[in-house]
């Protein structure tokens, strides 16, 4: 194309972490200076003079060569908070990965490159990991799980960041021999862990699709939220309330999904 | 008469008298052990524990935090559960607190047990009672969470040793941070005989890592480490006398944590202190904050308090305090300082440190640059220079800085009830935004400019 040289591109990419692996993946494939190219989770609402916007196609293959590359390159620290940075809920995660990415592997930095956070793009990344790791860690205390009258576990949750994944790897450590089920209801995902199998992900469309009943909770269910109520009441110290640290350590958009905060 | 009670008594009844005895208990964290799945059994452990939930007094919910009886053959001025209280007794069998931490835990409401118990009959009875307990949590349930239990003093070194087998904490209470304390409130209970089980487990857990140096395989004693718990503000001990029990714990009886608990006057008794104020919340505040200075930022305890200021500052928190105390040693330069230096500036934390040393190879700091990578500045500005510049123009003096540090304090001890505001730690600090808006802003309103 005549011109490239001093024109802006936008790479469009699927908000996925296969996404915008490919989207790195093409920048690179442009071969162009990477100060004119940036990524873009999304259609743009203001469209920009003298750019051009390439809509990028998720492929596997590509954003697994990216993850390759990203795995020898780059500490294992780094690596996986980049990926933690890919899984946040902010648009602003492709641009801030992709440039990190540019400058690690420019080879300009020596050690860890997250530790350079004087520069905007890396210290976008902390950030984005920061907060997808505290929701994550926020999931793994307050997720509750019941148990339905077939015995399979069942939990419903709401995280901002798409941390379905870690989620379930954390639960399938920790409960190899059960059959549970997490449904992430903002980002329709379904998990699901058959006991003492791999577990997989399922999107919530094809839930539907395939069967739509609703399960009847187990006889003892019902006792043992009851016992479990009981003892956060009586677990605490009349002389020291202070619901205002409460509500610090556990913000009330958590409690909806939390036995303890549902009132029978 | 007893029994007939307990029989009636109905799951509910059990576990709301026995986690109500239990809730004096603070330790209830669950870190420190980090261990996968097997693959088989129920349950894993995170170093950096987990907590499920927070009470209505914002302590956090990580364990199943029961006493395995509230039946006590001792007499406690301070206990609820002391022989002379006449309230409702209870006991747990082996089995029903096998059940309950089982089903709990699948449900992700707990991340394990953490067994105490009142004393019946004798010591080695209750010694034996939670070590069948856990016993047989671990080896029936096959449960492979996290398990704290408290060693009863008194008891025979043995059962303590096989308990500590299964247990991933051990903790002996210490009770009253002196002797003194002890023999007026605790008539039954000895410094001696808290101090013996403590050392054993101590040296266990040297023994066993040495063990595991050799064989890979072998079994793990007490890996989260040890505990202990004293109460503040019941006998008349000073903070410096507190603080110094504390060092003397961490570095004579390697103990990971000494939790601090203000005391709650449960009980009407002349021998105990009348708390007009409620319990000494903001004392334990201060010595929780002196306890992080003693383990994570170089402090010794003789640096924080001495002879003639037993007590910490109610306005300032310890490391403010020291810091006007030792002018001397700022302006810290945060691009040069080492970094022990940089950690010991009032308003930075390890995070902050380890961040500000990291970022300053690649770049030299300014303010600026510090506030980017989230250093809140708000305290710390009175004591650092970026490149040999302040950041504004503060005067290294000790009036004028306590005037600065306190005027804020004075501003939330208006807004919040009870004088503090717990906060969690976080990067970026919000807290400055309370300005009180200015004669022109109400005026821009009145306009509708605004």
């Amino acid at each position: 194309m005549e011109g490239t040289g001093t024109e802006n591109i936008i790479l469009i990419c699927e908000d996925s972490m296969e996404g915008i692996l490919t989207g790195i993946y093409e920048a690179y494939a442009l071969r162009m200076p990477h100060d004119k190219i940036s990524l873009q989770i999304g259609e743009e609402a203001n469209f920009r003079l003298f750019t051009t916007y390439r809509k990028v196609v998720p492929e596997a293959v590509k954003a697994e060569k990216v993850m390759r590359t990203l795995k020898q390159r780059f500490w294992e620290k780094d690596y996986h908070d980049l990926f933690m940075a890919l899984a946040a809920g902010d648009n602003r995660k492709a641009e801030a990965v992709y440039k990190t990415v540019v400058w690690g592997l420019s080879g300009k930095c020596k050690g860890s490159i997250l530790a350079h956070m004087t520069d905007d793009a890396v210290r976008t990344v902390v950030e984005l990991a920061r907060r997808a790791g505290n929701e994550l860690q926020r999931m793994r205390e307050f997720l509750r799980f019941s148990e339905m009258e077939n015995g399979i576990l069942y939990a419903l949750i709401g995280p901002k960041d798409n941390v379905l994944p870690m989620v379930t790897a954390h639960f399938a450590d920790r409960l190899p021999m059960e059959n549970f089920l997490i449904f992430d209801e903002v980002h329709n995902l379904y998990a699901i862990h058959p006991a003492g199998k791999e577990w997989f992900l399922m999107s919530g469309n094809v839930v539907e699709d395939k069967e739509d009943r609703t399960m009847e909770m187990s006889a003892t269910e019902e006792y043992y939220q009851e016992l479990f109520r009981g003892f956060c009441h009586s677990i605490s110290i009349e002389s020291r309330k202070n619901l205002k640290l409460q509500m610090n350590m556990l913000p009330l958009r958590f409690r909806p999904y939390m036995v303890e905060f549902q009132k029978k | 008469m007893e029994y007939l009670v307990s029989n009636e008594m109905t799951m509910m009844d059990k576990l709301q008298i026995l986690s109500d005895a239990a809730k004096y208990d603070v330790a209830c964290t669950s870190s420190g052990v980090d261990r996968k799945g097997n693959g088989r059994d129920m349950g894993n452990c995170l170093a950096g524990g987990i907590c499920h939930s927070f009470s209505a007094d914002g302590r956090c919910i990580s364990l199943l935090k029961i006493l395995f009886t509230n039946e006590c053959i001792y007499d406690c001025k301070y206990c609820l559960n002391r022989r002379s209280n006449d309230i409702p007794r209870a006991t747990f069998t082996p089995e029903e607190v096998c059940e309950l931490t089982m089903q709990f835990y699948r449900r992700n409401y707990i991340e394990g047990l953490f067994l105490s118990s009142g004393i019946i009959q004798n010591p080695n009875y209750t010694m034996e009672l939670i070590y069948r307990t856990i016993y047989l949590l671990r080896n029936r349930y096959r449960f492979n969470g996290y398990v704290h239990v408290k060693a009863i003093p008194g008891a025979d070194p043995r059962l303590i040793q096989l308990t500590g087998y299964l247990a991933d904490r051990m903790s002996v209470n210490l009770e009253l941070p002196t002797a003194e304390g002890l023999k007026n409130l605790a008539p039954n209970k000895h410094r001696k005989t808290i101090l013996k089980p403590m050392r054993q487990i101590q040296n266990g857990i040297t023994e066993n890592k040495n063990e595991i140096m050799l064989y890979r395989n072998a079994p793990r004693f007490v890996a989260g480490g040890q505990s202990t718990q004293m109460i503040i503000g019941a006998t008349p001990e000073n903070d410096f006398q507190i603080i110094n029990v504390a060092e003397n714990l961490y570095d004579k009886f390697s103990l990971k944590r000494v939790f601090y608990s203000a005391f709650v006057r449960v009980n009407e008794d002349k021998d105990l202190p009348a708390l007009p104020g409620g319990p000494p919340l903001l004392r334990e505040h201060r010595l929780y904050q002196a306890d992080w200075l003693l383990r994570f930022y170089g402090f010794k305890a003789k640096e924080l308090l001495s002879e003639d200021r037993p007590f910490f500052n109610v306005m300032l928190d310890p490391k403010e305090d020291w810091a006007v105390r030792h002018l001397e040693q700022f302006p810290v330069e945060i691009n040069r300082a080492p970094y022990e230096m940089i950690l010991r500036v009032p308003g930075i934390g390890v995070k902050s440190a380890m961040r500000i040393v990291n970022a300053r190879r690649s770049a030299s700091l300014d303010f600026n640059a510090l506030k980017k990578i989230g250093v809140v500045l708000k305290r710390a500005l009175y004591f650092i220079t970026c490149n040999g510049r302040m950041m504004y123009h503060t005067k290294l003096e000790e009036d004028y800085i306590v005037r600065n540090l306190t005027a804020d304090a004075k501003v939330k001890r208006q807004l919040g009830e009870d004088g503090m505001t717990y906060r969690q730690l976080s990067l970026f600090d919000d807290t400055t935004l309370a300005a009180q808006p200015t004669i022109v802003d109400s005026g821009k309103v009145l306009m509708g400019q605004m």
